[in-house]
């Protein structure tokens, strides 16, 4: 049978829940369902109280579990609705921790994908460059692998408590947006303007980054392991001064993506 | 002078200093802005491979000593700068609010006196602090002579407070920093050491006493520049640990900076090996529950081999241990096997209470097994190929140094020696040799 859900992380509980006991399950997300399935199919209502539920025995067989399951989910990659099933199969049948249990191949992948989407999290919070918009306003562009807005939220309003903040995630069309209220992740239109000049601080902080290296010790490939190639494109010290050009305006606060997944809530508590 | 063009200067005056960490502290903001990761966060790697962390630079470059291995010394002819407190606070606030930087790491060479140049750090910290209500994380560098009070000042204000120790021996000080004096440098360890305890008293009865220093001390000695041995390096690191509860000791691989008779010649290339050995014999005591005196039993000269790491060279050393059996073997034990680190020597512990841990799971604990399969057994099967006693060990274990670091040129010393030296194979070993590479996975007998 081949379970569909909506494609939230309270969808994907709702899911696995009611695929539970169906040895012979699938689980994917609406937008990835091919138009021809040779699987009887069967959509599964996005259910916040079955979620709750679940996450609450996942977190009952050892502390985080129901973390790791959300943090890996936001890798989005294909197949991880079934690995959480199996993990979580693991889990209850044994009746003890599942990431523990590192001889299932399941657990190893699960946890490294989990893994991943963490170490994507901890990228941003060193790699976010922001631009001046305003008095106390800033702006950044990311072009992560994963979803990681959903996870650097916390860390960037509790930061800068008394800014507006805006965080566009160019390739998924999403924005975390972080004013002194709170923070919420919204939806991007089609236009989103290049962000504008930042002025004397861009340059003073590259020819800092130039100065603070030392000619004895260049080491490029170790400066490649840790600052990857694929975001220097929107970080100050590598990219190329930028233009000007379109005005840059911040994106209507109405654009609500609804609420936080249950996960979220529940580590709120 | 413009405030780009004292960033610049003083930027790179500062970039000597190694450390860069900004962990161990949690601190939290009210009404302003800014905060403290307790793991600290790197903002950028430069083009030597080191991380960005804080903005590293000198209140002032304007230094009145003369310490030889000094690139700011007064003798040096190079350009000058200092900052004001307020013009460095708006730069650290402008650079911490685009995310560039997690905090500020100030130093300064010694403008006029040590007193005075403290004054001057503790004023841009208190604008930060106060004026700016900037909570992100502050390294402060004590300067050695800095007056009590200054201290007690300055660790309200710092995360964290370090006071360089500079050259590993008395001797060495006076020969190459004679502005410097041990006691110059140990009282202000002391005196940290002595407030935080002191700090501790009054916070358990008033919680609300402001914290001193909440990220520790640390402190830093060049390596390379004078005479001493690694175990001499160790047991000083180890001392300042226990007896100043330290929270890094920092090595700089000395960088020819300047000409002086006392010093290594200029040609001759930074000790980076030996840097890079000793912070790992450091790792070795910080977490894997070696002892200094362990790491040099057995060796001669005191010093670490450029051919493996320490903890490498130690199983070496000590065949008796092994093969270890991840499967009974105790936590400590597992800790010992090279290629088995904190993390997985974790996961295998917790693993075998679920089953046979077998060669299979071992490798998904993440062991590195290219190293580890010398030295274990999992449920009984050993896939090394050697005996842990054999002498061919030493030859399948020892890191080649990167080809790129080879030239016709090459002083072989200094730069974790290319071709493995006191070990002469004959042509017919190193074809066995390389046979078991091949095929380790047979069994040994």
């Amino acid at each position: 049978m081949l379970y569909i859900y909506d494609g939230s992380f309270d969808g994907a509980m709702s899911a696995i829940f009611a695929a539970y006991n169906d040895r012979s399950a699938q689980i994917v997300p609406r937008d990835e369902v091919q138009t021809v399935s040779l699987y009887e199919e069967r959509f599964i209502d996005s259910d916040a109280g079955r979620s709750e539920r679940l996450q609450r025995g996942l977190a009952r067989l050892a502390r985080g579990v129901p973390e790791r399951f959300y943090r890996a989910w936001l890798s989005h990659s294909e197949g991880v609705e079934d690995l959480m099933l199996a993990v979580a199969r693991i889990g209850f049948e044994s009746g003890s921790d599942p990431f523990a249990q590192r001889g299932f191949d399941a657990v190893c992948e699960l946890d490294a994908l989990a893994g991943k989407v963490s170490a994507e999290q901890h990228r941003m919070l060193q790699f976010v460059r922001f631009v001046r918009v305003g008095p106390d306003a800033f702006a950044a562009d990311i072009e992560p692998q994963y979803e990681v807005l959903p996870l650097i939220g916390r860390h960037f309003h509790s930061r800068f408590p008394d800014s507006h903040l805006i965080i566009r995630d160019l390739p998924r069309r999403m924005a975390l947006v972080s004013e002194p209220a709170g923070w919420q992740i919204v939806r991007l239109g089609e236009n989103n303007p290049p962000l504008p000049d930042d002025g004397p601080f861009e340059k003073m902080w590259r020819e800092y980054y130039d100065a603070i290296a030392i000619e004895g010790r260049l080491n490029p490939k170790l400066q490649r392991q840790n600052v990857p190639l694929k975001y220097r494109r929107n970080m100050t010290e590598f990219a190329a001064p930028r233009g000007g050009g379109v005005a840059f305006s911040y994106p209507a606060a109405e654009d609500s993506r609804g609420g936080l997944p249950a996960a979220r809530r529940n580590r709120k508590k | 002078m413009e405030t780009s063009e004292k960033l610049r200067i003083l930027g790179n005056a500062a970039k000597y200093d190694a450390s860069c960490s900004s962990s161990g502290s949690g601190r939290a903001g009210k009404n302003g802005f800014g905060n403290a990761a307790m793991a600290g966060i790197c903002h950028s790697w430069s083009a030597d491979g080191r991380c960005i962390s804080l903005l590293k630079v000198l209140m002032s470059n304007a230094c009145v000593y003369d310490c030889a291995y000094c690139v700011n010394r007064r003798s040096n002819d190079c350009e000058r700068a200092t900052f004001t407190p307020e013009e460095l606070a708006g730069l650290v606030e402008e650079f911490y609010r685009r995310n560039y930087i997690e905090g500020l790491f100030l130093s300064s060479g010694v403008v006029g006196s040590p007193e005075y140049t403290m004054e001057l750090m503790i004023k841009a910290l208190r604008i930060l602090r106060e004026e700016r209500r900037f909570y992100a994380y502050i390294h402060l560098k004590v300067i050695p002579g800095a007056p009590r009070e200054l201290i007690h000042e300055a660790g309200l204000l710092a995360d964290r407070l370090s006071v360089n120790i500079e050259l590993p021996s008395e001797r060495s000080l006076g020969l190459l920093a004679p502005q410097k004096h041990r006691a110059g440098i140990v009282k202000p360890m002391m005196r940290i050491r002595d407030e935080k305890l002191q700090n501790a008293e009054e916070r358990k009865l008033f919680r609300s006493a402001p914290v001193f220093a909440p990220a520790g001390q640390t402190t830093q000695m060049i390596v390379g520049a004078s005479g001493e041995s690694d175990r001499d390096i160790l047991r000083l690191s180890k001392g300042l640990y226990s007896a100043f509860g330290m929270k890094r000791v920092y090595f700089s691989a000395y960088m020819p900076v300047v000409s002086h008779p006392l010093l290594p010649s200029a040609e001759k290339p930074a000790p980076l090996m030996r840097e890079h050995r000793l912070y790992q014999a450091d790792w070795l005591m910080r977490f894997y529950q070696f002892d200094a005196e362990e790491i040099f039993d057995r060796s001669e000269d005191g010093s670490l081999d450029s051919r493996f790491d320490p903890k490498c060279a130690w199983a070496i050393r000590h065949p008796e241990y092994f093969p270890v059996e991840v499967n009974t073997a105790p936590y400590e034990l597992l800790l010992r096997v090279p290629g088995i680190g904190v993390k997985s020597a974790r996961r295998i512990v917790r693993a075998r209470r679920y089953g046979s841990v077998t060669m299979e799971t071992l490798k998904k604990t993440g062991a590195v097994m290219k190293r580890a399969r010398y030295f274990v057994t999992a449920a009984g099967s050993f896939t090394g190929g050697v005996d842990p006693a054999d002498p061919r060990l030493a030859e399948l274990l020892c890191e080649r140094a990167p080809v790129r670091q080879l030239s016709l040129f090459d002083d072989i010393e200094g730069r974790g020696q290319a071709v493995p030296v006191g070990l002469t194979v004959s042509d017919s070993t190193r074809a066995a040799l390389a046979d078991i590479r091949r095929n380790g996975n047979a069994l040994y007998i």
